[in-house]
């Protein structure tokens, strides 16, 4: 149920609302409106009716410039808190095959303009049937993990003076867990030194695939957002305390797991718990 | 109201050098929502700036002229910010970019009428009481006019911020752009609002297609604009003034020698 401002006069309503349904609508490949309005009749006829013409240029023209403005600006945001994504298309293709379809499907419900790709990696996931799906859709997960954490809160301080094997733990906000099929962090690393334009003459750099990757990524205390690649056996230690296991249960279940994994526990578990204190990234469920 | 000097607009570009580069710049503008997020570097930047800085807010995403209710989370936001910052005015356009929920992240114009009057100085009232600092709105740049519209700009633009008792952030660059995309005479603007109730000046490059011109950010201040500058400065006396540079940015030094370019014209037209 849409409610508006009871004091908001009609006329103006009646504009807004016409106005909206024409600048949102997609620009074609040259950046040209569609010819026609929403209600079926010419647009150049029906924009006269509530834009005056400028002595340069025709009601419809001149609309059509916030037309245009609204997608080069949305797409450019889109471009810039999806580099990966944007690079592994291309402008153009992003724009056509990912962008415009997205933001006609999620046009943005938030005042900040840095939420806006927000829903872009689950409309990928139910959307786009390509082969490449894993590698687009990690690829859209991971550029807005980055965005995510740029902007997430501070970490809470966790006193660790106190025995914290037997509490339940999260993941602070400024961490993220990936395990991979393909080493991602470093291909990215390689495809952001060079811009757009370079990688739709060039190829690709390799993707290492010979293993499965871990990966924890974090804003580190200087606030920039890192990578680093971890063990199997840390991993899978801090995914079971981020889905509700203290660290006396993930020590369990890296136990009842067994084989390497265990064996990788037994020599670095003391290393990664003392790790994951100094570097703030967990946090008692219930300071969270 | 004081006036701060010359500022810019604190970009994430130029977080990198400003610590490291000795300027003349007084102040910096933010944008409100650039800041009003959990954490990180913007928060980290904001702080550091602020010890040294004073920091002026104004905002992309109020959309006072909306037809949807005033969004009431988004002004504790911005409130929570302006108490942090220590603002002492804050800004937003005389704009309209959200309907039924959804935003448009773009300063969309409205038009001019006696009831569109009534309807945005009644929510800048509202606006500015509930902030408790006082609040400007900012004119714009605009590439339509309305059918509709049954006064120029400036009336429409004066009538508001008297009606609502608040201030004009007036953007001079974009009185030139509006001036060539409306055929009228820049000169017509300025002398027919309460210049008075101007509390800042922003100052801007723009692009020339041509057939019209685009508010862009992205340029030097061309002389017309400065111009105008020199002129409405005449009438404002020493007033607070900003440059926003958004687009194809030069390093931070750079910036700061186009912003500081207002002092020659301080000079000229006042002395002050």
């Amino acid at each position: 149920m849409v409610h508006f401002d009871s004091k908001i006069p009609s006329k103006l309503l009646s504009i807004q609302q016409w106005f909206a349904s024409i600048i949102t609508r997609p620009i074609d490949a040259d950046s040209q409106m569609q010819p026609i309005a929403p209600s079926g009749r010419p647009l150049s006829e029906e924009a006269m009716e509530i834009i005056a013409p400028s002595l340069t240029l025709s009601s419809d023209k001149r609309i059509q410039i916030y037309n245009q403005q609204y997608w080069w600006r949305l797409l450019s945001i889109l471009h810039q808190n999806f580099p990966l994504l944007t690079r592994l298309f291309g402008y153009n293709d992003f724009n056509i095959s990912i962008g415009m379809p997205f933001l006609t499907k999620h046009p943005s419900y938030h005042w900040s303009i840095s939420k806006l790709g927000d829903q872009l990696p689950s409309w990928l996931e139910e959307h786009y049937t390509a082969q490449d799906k894993t590698l687009i859709l990690l690829s859209a997960q991971i550029d807005w993990a980055y965005q995510d954490l740029f902007f997430a809160p501070p970490p809470v301080n966790q006193d660790s003076s106190h025995d914290l094997l037997p509490k339940k733990m999260r993941l602070q906000k400024h961490v993220k867990l990936f395990a991979l099929p393909f080493d991602l962090f470093s291909f990215r690393n390689a495809f952001l030194r060079e811009s757009v334009e370079y990688w739709t003459e060039s190829d690709f750099p390799l993707l290492p695939k010979e293993k499965k990757y871990f990966f924890l990524l974090y804003r580190h205390q200087k606030n920039s957002v890192l990578y680093k690649e971890i063990q199997e056996g840390h991993w899978i230690f801090l995914n079971s305390i981020e889905n509700g296991s203290t660290m006396e249960e993930a020590c369990a279940h890296l136990e009842k797991l067994g084989g390497s994994v265990y064996e990788e526990a037994c020599s670095f578990l003391q290393e990664w718990t003392r790790e994951c204190m100094q570097e703030n990234w967990l946090v008692l469920e219930e300071n969270v | 109201m004081i006036n701060l000097g010359i500022g810019i607009g604190l970009r994430p570009e130029h977080y990198n050098e400003i610590f490291q580069t000795d300027h003349e710049i007084d102040w910096f503008e933010i944008i409100s929502e650039n800041y009003m997020v959990d954490g990180g570097k913007p928060l980290e930047i904001l702080d550091k700036i602020l010890e040294r800085y004073p920091v002026v807010q104004h905002g992309v995403s109020l959309a006072i002229g909306s037809p949807d209710p005033l969004d009431f989370s988004y002004l504790k936001k911005l409130k929570a910010l302006a108490r942090k910052t220590k603002t002492p005015w804050l800004s937003d356009h005389l704009s309209w970019g959200r309907l039924a929920g959804a935003h448009f992240h773009d300063l969309l114009p409205l038009p001019y009428t006696q009831e569109v009057i009534d309807y945005v100085a009644d929510r800048a009232r509202i606006i500015q009481d509930f902030l408790e600092v006082p609040f400007a709105l900012e004119n714009l740049s605009s590439y339509v006019s309305f059918q509709s519209d049954q006064m120029p700009e400036w009336e429409f633009y004066g009538a508001i911020v008297e009606k609502a008792n608040i201030f004009m952030m007036l953007d001079v660059n974009n009185i030139y752009v509006s001036s060539r995309n409306h055929h009228f005479n820049p000169r017509d603007y300025y002398e027919n609002i309460p210049i008075e109730r101007v509390i800042q000046i922003h100052l801007a490059g723009h692009t020339d297609h041509g057939d019209y011109v685009l508010d862009t950010h992205d340029n030097f201040v061309c002389d017309e604009v400065w111009k105008i500058y020199g002129e409405v400065i005449s009438k404002t006396g020493p007033i607070s003034t900003l440059l926003e540079w958004d687009d194809h940015f030069l390093p931070f030094n750079e910036t700061c020698k186009e912003a500081l370019k207002a002092k020659r014209y301080r000079q000229k037209y006042g002395p002050f």
